[in-house]
This record gives C-alpha cells, structure tokens and sequence, in this order.
C-alpha cells in the first residue's frame, strides 16, 4: 500500500507540474495575480508529493520489500542498513526520482523565499522550472518507474552494486544533483527575462545566490566523486578525463563562469545578454551530462542499466530544451538592453577574459568527450581521446587564467589600472619565484615543467589575497587599523580569495601527486617487504573475513619509516557473494598532506599476494582546494548585502580601498 | 479500499491547493515596475551603509549613487504599466481545469501503471511464507541462510550443491561439494560430483584437481560411472583417444539395461567418433523436397551414391566412412551399416586412430558391445 501510495504522489506530482507550466505562464500574460499566485503554492504542493514518493520509495528499501522491481534489482536483505537508504538513488530509476526530488525543492524553496521577486517574473520562472519537471516525471513514470512491482515477488534481491556500497553513495550523487540541477534556476530565470524581454534589477540580484548554491554543490560533488574513484576503483588515480567525469566538468566550468559574469550583472548590469546565453548553456551541459551518463551511450560504473528507448527519451528532452531556449534566445535576446559600458581594463573586462578562458576550456573538454562518440557513432570507428588530448587542451587553458586569476579582484571596475594591480602582486610572484627555485633544486625526479606548476599554484594562492592585503593595508598601518578594516571587509571577499586560493592548492596537489608519486607493483609472500618513496613496506600476510554480505580477504601491510612502524594499511579484496563480484578495497595511510596507498590483486597460486603500492606526495591538497573553494562559495553566500559595483571617477595616485566586492 | 481513500484524499489535497490559491488570492502591492525601484532604492542605502563603514571613500560613493540613480530614474519612467488585475472568469477556468485536469491526468496515468492489488510485501512479514519450490534460487537461497547458521551441516551442502549447478555456478557447487566430503566424508558419488562442478567451473576443461576427484570416485569397489565418464572425457582432452574408448567401453558392457546414463554414454561415444557432418542440400535439391517422403528418399539416394564411391574407387577417407555408417543406422538399416563397418575397419587396419574412432561409433550406434 504505501507503494502504491509513492507511486501515486507521483502521478500526482505530474498533473500538479503540468498545471503550474501552463496557469501562471498564462496569467503572467494577461497580467492575472491569482492566476500568477498558483505558481507558489503549486510548486510546494508538487515537492511534498514528490517527497512522498521519495520517502515511499525508501520505505521499500529499508523494508526490503521485494515487490517492488527496483528494490529486487538493487537491494539485499543482508545490505547493511546505510546501503538500503543510499541505495535508493545507487541505480538508474531511483536517482532519477531524487534528480526529480530536487529539481522541485528548488522550485518550492524560490516560492517560498522569492517573496520579494516581482511577480510576473516569479510566475514565469516557476511554470518554466514546472516544464522540466514535466519532462523528468513523465521520463520517469514512462521509461524509468521506480515504482514498477513484481508479482510473484521473489525471496531475496540480486543486492547493490559493490562499487557502490561505499559511503561515497551518501554524499556524491546528492552534491552532484544539486549541482545539476540549481543551474535550471538560472536557466529559468534566463528564460523567464527572454519571455519577458527584459531583465529585473531582481533578475539579477536573484539569479547569482542560486548559481553560487549549485556552483559551490558541484564542486564538492565533483571532488567526492574523485576522492571516491581514487579510494574505490582501486587504480590510485584521482581523475581519469572518463566521459563521465567531463560532464560534470564542462558545466561546473561553464557555471563558474556564468558566476562571475553575474556578479558583472549584478553589480553594473552589464554583460546582460552573455549571462543570459551563459545560463541556457550551462544548464544545457547539466542535461547532456545526464543523457550522457543516463543513455548507456557510455559504458560505466555510473551506466546502471543501459536502455536505448531511455536514451531516445533524454535526447528529445535535451533537444527541446537546448533547442528551444537558444530558439528563444535568438528571437527575444536583441530586445534585451545592454547595460553598463565599461573600458577594456577594468573589472568587468577581467572577467570577460576570465569567461573566454572558461568557455574555451569547457569547448576543449566538450570536444574531446564528445568527438569520439560521435565518430563512433557515424563510422564506427573507436578513437581514444585520453589524457594526452586534454594535457595538451584543457592544460595551456587552465595554466594561464590561473596565471592572470590575481589581477582581476585588484581592477577597479568600470576603468582600472594594470600596472597598479601588478604592484599589489609583486610579493606574490616574488614568492612563487622563490619557491619554484627551492622545489626545483631540492625535489629530484619528475618532470622539468613540475616546479613551475607549482609556482603558479603558490601564485593563485597568494595572489587571491592579494587585494585583502591592499584593502587592509596589511603591514602598511597599525596592526590594529588592519584588523578593523579586516573585520570591515565584505564576507565576500574573503569568499572570493579562498575560492581562487583553493584553484591554485588543487593545482599544486595534481602537480604533486602526479609529478613525484612514486609506485610499486609486486607480489609478496608474508614476511617480505618493498620500498615505495621513503617508506618501507612489510607484508604481514592476509586474513579471511565475513562481512554482512560479502566476504573479504584482508592483506595487513605495516609501514615502516626509518626502521620503525609508523602505520597499518589494510588493502583487502571482497567477494560479494549475491553479484558474485570480486572488488578490490584499497588501503590507505595518510602522512600529513600525502598518502600512502595500496591495492591487493587477486591471490596467486604461489601463496604470494600482488600488490600495488603508490605514494603520492600531497595528493590531499586536490580534495582539500575544492573544500577551500566550497567555503569560499558558502562565504560569499553567507553576504546577503546588496552589491553595487562603485566605479573610479579617475585614476589616482594614492592607494585608495576597492569597491565593495 | 483503504488504499483508494488515499487516492481520494491525496487527490482532494492537491486540487484544493489550486482552488485555496484561487480564493485567496488578492491584486499584488508591487509591480514589476515597483519591484525594480525597490531594489534601486535598496542599493542606494546599501551605498550609504558602505560609506558610512568606509568601506568606499566619497569620491566611489558618489560614482555609485549617480549610476544607481540613473537606473532608478529609468526605472519610474518605464513604470505606469497596466498594474496586475484579476478577473473572475479567468479564476473559474482555472478552478476547473484542477477539479478535472488533476483527478484526470493522476487517476488515468495511476490506472495504465499503478498495480493497486499488490499488497506490499516487507521481508518481515514474510518468515513464514512457503518457498516457492519451483524457484531453485529461493531453494538455494533458504539452504544458504541455514548454512550460514549452522555451516557443518554437510546434508545441506550435499543438497545445495546440486541446485548450485542447476542454477549454472559451478563454483559455488565445487565448494558446497567438498565441504559435503570434508563434513560427511567422501563417497564415489560426491566425489564425481565435486569433479564435475570443478569441471563445469573450468568451462568445460578437466583440470588437475578436477581428475583428482575423479580418480578417487572410481577408486573404491563401487566405482562411480560418472567419474569414469569425466576421466575418458580427460584422456581425450590429452589426445588420448584409445584411451578414452577404453575407459568407457566397460561402461557401456556392464550398465544395466535401465540404466540412466546409457544415452549419455552412446552420445559421447559418437561425439568422439567425430562423425563429419553430411553437406547440406543445395537450394534446388531443398525445393525439390517438400514432403518428408521425398525427403527420406533423397537422403537415401545420396548415401546409396557414397557407399557405391566409396565401394568403387576403394578410396575414400575415414571420414566419409564414418559418415556412411551413420547415415546407414540412422536410416534404421543395421546390417548395411555393419556391412561398411567392416569394410571399412578393414580398409584402416593399419591406422590406429582411425580404428579407434570407428569402434567408437559402432559402440555409440549400438552395432556392437552390450547395452543395446
């Protein structure tokens, strides 16, 4: 009963969205408040019902109900209970629900906060945000229901996928799906000012905080993904330029751009249109990424199950959406006034740079994903499109915008002054220099180029703070007199330096990590040991163990730094008896910032056990900037002022504080 | 029922949410036009405030406010736009629309894909459900649990090992198996048994430990027939042909005459006479041949025109032989084919394997030896 109950919140769901994307787009129209004011209450009514699908659904895991085809499929009585809750999104039916789950909790939360957004926007927005809804929940309840029963049921269920039963599940699919799907609020509002043909001081005031949500929940999604392929996959490598992982790269670089040219808008109502256009395609990345992911057009981990009429159904979403937004844009975006003019060396011209590197860095990777697919589809021909493309691509992008990252907070908007800006970073690049001296005469090994990636990695960092050191005048006034203007400062400025910060400590772990990792593949027999960096490894032998629905042979390393033990690692591989699947858990030990890792291969005749043994200096340092990045983002968030981006009436000498950022 | 009150409540609650809204709902205070001003209006005290903080010095203040209030000025020109009204008839279009579009589209989407006569089913409640015993999974998996109660219960291995290989995991067999023996102890049956899951594991390769099980199987007074079978299976994966029809001629000479495995056991002696496979008609030949008469004849023709080559010419390799003495039994005439069996095991006298596999395929036809 309750899932049938689930499934019928689900139905109902769809005939409330359906509603909300005709009744208030026709009341926006003939100006109509009552009919405008259904879109509210539609849009909280249409989450709580699908939230009750939602929590249907996971009743049925947790009880394991096995009449329920999607539990059979992915579930197992023995599961550990965590696994049952995760579960409910660790396959293709039940992640599309929570994609759907939290495409219309945003669409409530703007009811509920966006009191004070001019009502015909609001209107438009939500039936907008209600017409994507439509679109996932007939793609659900069509090709992907969750809800579909077995009759009779079977005993038991063929359990979840072992990669899959990894905390990770808890946290990755949900960051991501936030990510996703907080681009179709911008890509609603794009939509919303195209209809309307012309864009609210609201529209940009609002418009911003929900790309900064979705933008700050990618990029924390992303790094878990990695972290977790790092830790599960049991290869040692943090980033494998996969398909996958590409889509969920091009709209994380197209929203960080679409961020940054929202503040332009917010603040000088410039750059209206590129926003506009910078919206529609950021969200149309988020789709691709799902048809991309979902289509079984790619063969993976993330590939649940692979049915070419799902594939078919997400190509016509993602045509009519991408299609007839860039329709509408091309129709309604020359009635669109352009706001703000600015000269070519101020704020506002650093952040066109900085989107032209952004979009050429998302084209490269939009390339290289999607050529090969589609030369696979057209000739059959399979072509690789490794590392090697995107080195050679996505790097000299990369490289360079980090490189000019520091001037743009330090540029005064409307019209700035370079060589005042290159003054505020001489310390930064003084202390590059330095330190890309020091890791190139002391470091041994790895490539020539590694030292100076590093030197630009210090650099982003230092330079990120470089215009709080301006504003406060650190070591130029009183200590005291810097701590007030400290405390003075916008939270949004210490936002923006530790999102730019954690850019460059990424870079300086990938640099780390891949330049000087050092590996070892052996085969051990207990009592032997082997050197990886400058520890000593032992293997002490393996050990069998019985988890709740696996059982693992568990290798014990001790490892040993200058003739003493200094950790334990546990590599182990795990035989899932439901799947029958055999799947290698690593082991790892952290020094510091760096790490120690270690995967068992399958058992050998000769009593010996393979192993492979990697130790990659500061690798945390790739997770631990996108964290820094995360907070940067909650903290500009957390700035709930108004912006207002104060222009320099004329250059002048003496150092003056920047606007508010 | 309680389940179609559900239905009716959950339908009412969403219809009401479009009829309450509708009723409540009353001209807004700020237009668009309204909204615009107050956010210019906001952003000239939010000036003020960062002034005040200094966080901007006079000269970026005043560059502000001019340029906020250039935009606000716009703003109350474009205003005086038609303010927001409602009307009544445009209300109860929409009151309609959700009375009947909601019921509508929930009630015929539900009835296409809902199933409301399934109960649901948690585990929980489910102990003392009666296993579906044509389900050899849920045997399995009812032993499995027992099993992993009480894993020196041998019965239970001996019993799950078997629906293991009827389920196709042969692995899984080959454990439950020798843990049958270690538990239990090792009788000829368990131990084929056991050599037959590691066989069927190693895709159909006897491998060492496979033969070992099998040797042990007729190792005893009562040898096990299926341990001798898998072991002329061996010797032939070794080459060793001979010894494959040696190890099963004795088989098939001692079986009983109800013996279950005795097709088994002609199958395989004419799966090593390796008999060639007769060449298919030719299209004309095939449409020539529509009943199965016409059929029978044709074929009879064709192995009357090999016997009669292959009597001429006294040429003819050892496959054509074979094939003519199979086609002769299947034709169901036994003294012809032992006629060509003769000759031909006198025309390959002298070539061993050739001999070998003829006596295989009079053994598997039954021309010769016991069991027939």
């Amino acid at each position: 009963m309750i899932a049938e109950t689930g499934h019928y919140a689900l139905v109902l769901a769809l005939a409330l969205a359906i509603l909300q994307s005709v009744l208030p787009l026709w009341g926006a129209r003939v100006r109509d408040a009552a009919l405008m004011g259904l879109a509210g209450p539609l849009a909280v009514a249409q989450l709580a019902f699908v939230a009750l699908a939602f929590a249907a659904l996971t009743h049925a895991y947790v009880t394991s109900d096995f009449s329920v085809l999607n539990v059979v499929e992915n579930s197992h009585s023995a599961k550990p209970l965590i696994y049952k809750f995760t579960g409910v999104w660790g396959n293709h039916e039940g992640s599309l629900l929570l994609w759907v789950l939290i495409l219309v909790l945003f669409g409530a939360l703007v009811a509920i906060f966006g009191r004070n957004l001019p009502q015909r926007l609001k209107a438009d927005v939500l039936a907008i945000q209600a017409t994507i809804s439509v679109a996932f929940l007939l793609f659900v309840l069509i090709t992907s229901n969750p809800f579909s029963r077995v009759a009779p049921a079977p005993i038991e269920g063929q359990d979840l996928n072992p990669l899959l039963q990894d905390p990770g599940l808890a946290i990755h699919p949900p960051l991501l799906y936030v990510g996703y799907v907080g681009f179709s609020m911008a890509f609603s509002f794009a939509v919303a000012a195209l209809i309307e043909g012309k864009i609210d001081a609201a529209w940009a005031r609002w418009v911003r905080p929900w790309t900064l949500v979705a933008w700050i929940f990618l990029t924390l999604g992303i790094a878990m993904g990695s972290y977790w392929a790092y830790y599960e996959l049991g290869w040692g490598g943090f980033w494998f330029w996969d398909p996958v992982e590409n889509a969920s790269l091009m709209p994380w670089l197209s929203g960080t751009a679409l961020l940054h040219c929202a503040a332009v808008m917010e603040k000088r109502e410039a750059l209206k249109v590129w926003t506009i256009l910078l919206a529609l395609l950021t969200f149309a990345l988020s789709l691709l990424g799902t048809f991309l992911v979902r289509s079984g057009v790619l063969t993976s981990v993330h590939a649940f199950a692979v049915d070419p009429a799902r594939g078919v159904a997400i190509l016509i979403i993602l045509t009519v959406f991408v299609g007839g937004s860039l329709a509408l844009y091309a129709a309604r975006a020359p009635v669109l006034k352009q706001g703000g003019i600015f000269a070519p060396v101020s704020r506002e011209g650093a952040l066109v740079l900085n989107n032209i590197f952004l979009t050429a860095a998302t084209v490269a990777v939009f390339v290289g994903t999607l050529y090969p697919l589609a030369l696979e589809a057209l000739t059959g021909e399979k072509i690789s499109v490794g590392p090697p493309f995107f080195n050679a691509t996505f790097g000299p992008i990369m490289l360079p915008l980090m490189l000019v990252m520091p001037f743009g907070p330090l540029l005064a908007w409307k019209r700035g002054d370079v060589g005042r800006a290159a003054r505020g970073l001489v310390w930064a690049l003084g202390a590059a220099i330095v330190v890309t001296c020091v890791v190139a005469g002391f470091v041994r090994g790895g490539p020539t180029l590694a030292p100076i990636g590093i030197g630009i990695g210090l650099f982003a960092i230092c330079g990120a703070f470089a215009e709080i050191v301006e504003r406060t005048k650190l070591l130029r006034a009183p200590f005291a007199d810097t701590r007030a203007r400290a405390r003075g400062l916008p939270t949004s400025s210490w936002g923006a330096a530790l999102a730019h910060a954690g850019l460059g400590v990424t870079l300086i772990g990938v640099v780390s990590a891949t330049a000087w990792s050092s590996e070892q593949v052996v085969a051990l027999k207990p009592g032997e040991q082997t050197r990886v960096g400058r520890y000593d490894v032992m293997f002490d032998g393996t050990e069998e163990k019985r988890g709740p629905n696996y059982r693992a042979v568990v290798a014990h390393l001790t490892v040993i730094e200058d003739g003493a033990p200094v950790a334990v690692v546990e590599p182990s591989r795990r035989l899932y008896t439901a799947r029958k699947m055999d799947i290698a858990e690593s082991g790892i030990a952290t020094f510091g910032l760096s790490q120690l890792y270690a995967a068992t291969a399958e058992a050998r005749g000769d009593g010996a056990t393979g192993l492979r043994l990697t130790y990659k200096p500061l690798v945390l340092l790739i997770w631990l900037g996108a964290v820094v990045m995360g907070i940067g983002g909650v903290l500009s968030l957390a700035d709930r002022r108004l912006r207002v981006g104060a222009p320099r009436k004329a250059p002048r000498p003496a150092p003056a504080l920047q606007p508010a950022e | 029922m309680t389940l179609w009150l559900i239905f009716a409540l959950m339908t009412g609650a969403a219809v009401f949410v479009v009829l309450g809204s509708l009723a409540r709902s009353r001209p807004a205070v700020a237009g668009a036009v309204g909204a615009d001003e107050a956010v210019y209006r906001d952003q000239l005290e939010e000036i003020a405030r960062d002034r005040a903080r200094g966080l901007i010095d006079d000269r970026e203040a005043e560059g502000a406010r001019v340029e906020v209030a250039r935009r606000l000025i716009a703003a109350s020109e474009r205003g005086g736009g038609a303010a927001e009204r409602t009307s009544t008839s445009r209300r109860r279009i929409a009151a309609v629309v959700a009375l009947v579009a909601v019921p509508a589209i929930a009630l015929g989407a539900y009835a296409r894909l809902g199933k409301p006569d399934l109960p649901d089913l948690p585990l929980a409640s489910r102990q003392g459900e009666k296993p579906d015993m044509q389900n050899l999974g849920d045997l399995a998996l009812r032993v499995e649990k027992a099993l992993a109660a009480n894993p020196n219960d041998g019965r239970g291995w001996s019993v799950v090992g078997p629906l293991y290989m009827r389920l196709g995991r042969p692995n899984e067999a080959a454990t439950a198996f020798s843990n049958a023996i270690r538990i239990l102890g090792s009788t000829p049956e368990r131990e084929a048994d056991l050599g037959e899951a590691l066989y069927a594991g190693a895709d159909g390769v006897v491998t060492e430990q496979a033969r070992a099980a099998f040797e042990r199987s007729v190792a005893g007074e009562t040898p096990s027939p299926k341990g001798a079978f898998y072991l002329a299976r061996a010797a032939e994966q070794d080459g060793d042909v001979a010894g494959a029809v040696a190890r099963l001629k004795p088989l098939l000479t001692k079986a009983p005459e109800d013996a279950p495995y005795l097709d088994a056991l002609k199958g395989e002696f004419q799966r090593i006479a390796q008999v060639p496979a007769l060449p298919p008609p030719s299209p004309e030949q095939a449409s020539a041949m529509k009943t199965p008469n016409e059929r029978m004849a044709f074929v009879k023709t064709m192995v009357d025109r090999l016997s009669d080559r292959l009597a001429q010419e006294g040429g003819g390799d050892v496959g054509e032989w074979l094939r003519l003495v199979n086609a002769r039994a299947a034709l169901g005439d036994m003294d012809k084919a032992r006629d060509a069996l003769t000759a031909a095991r006198q025309k390959f006298a002298a070539d061993p394997r050739a001999t070998t596999r003829l006596e295989a395929l009079a053994l598997g036809l039954g021309l010769e030896g016991g069991g027939a």
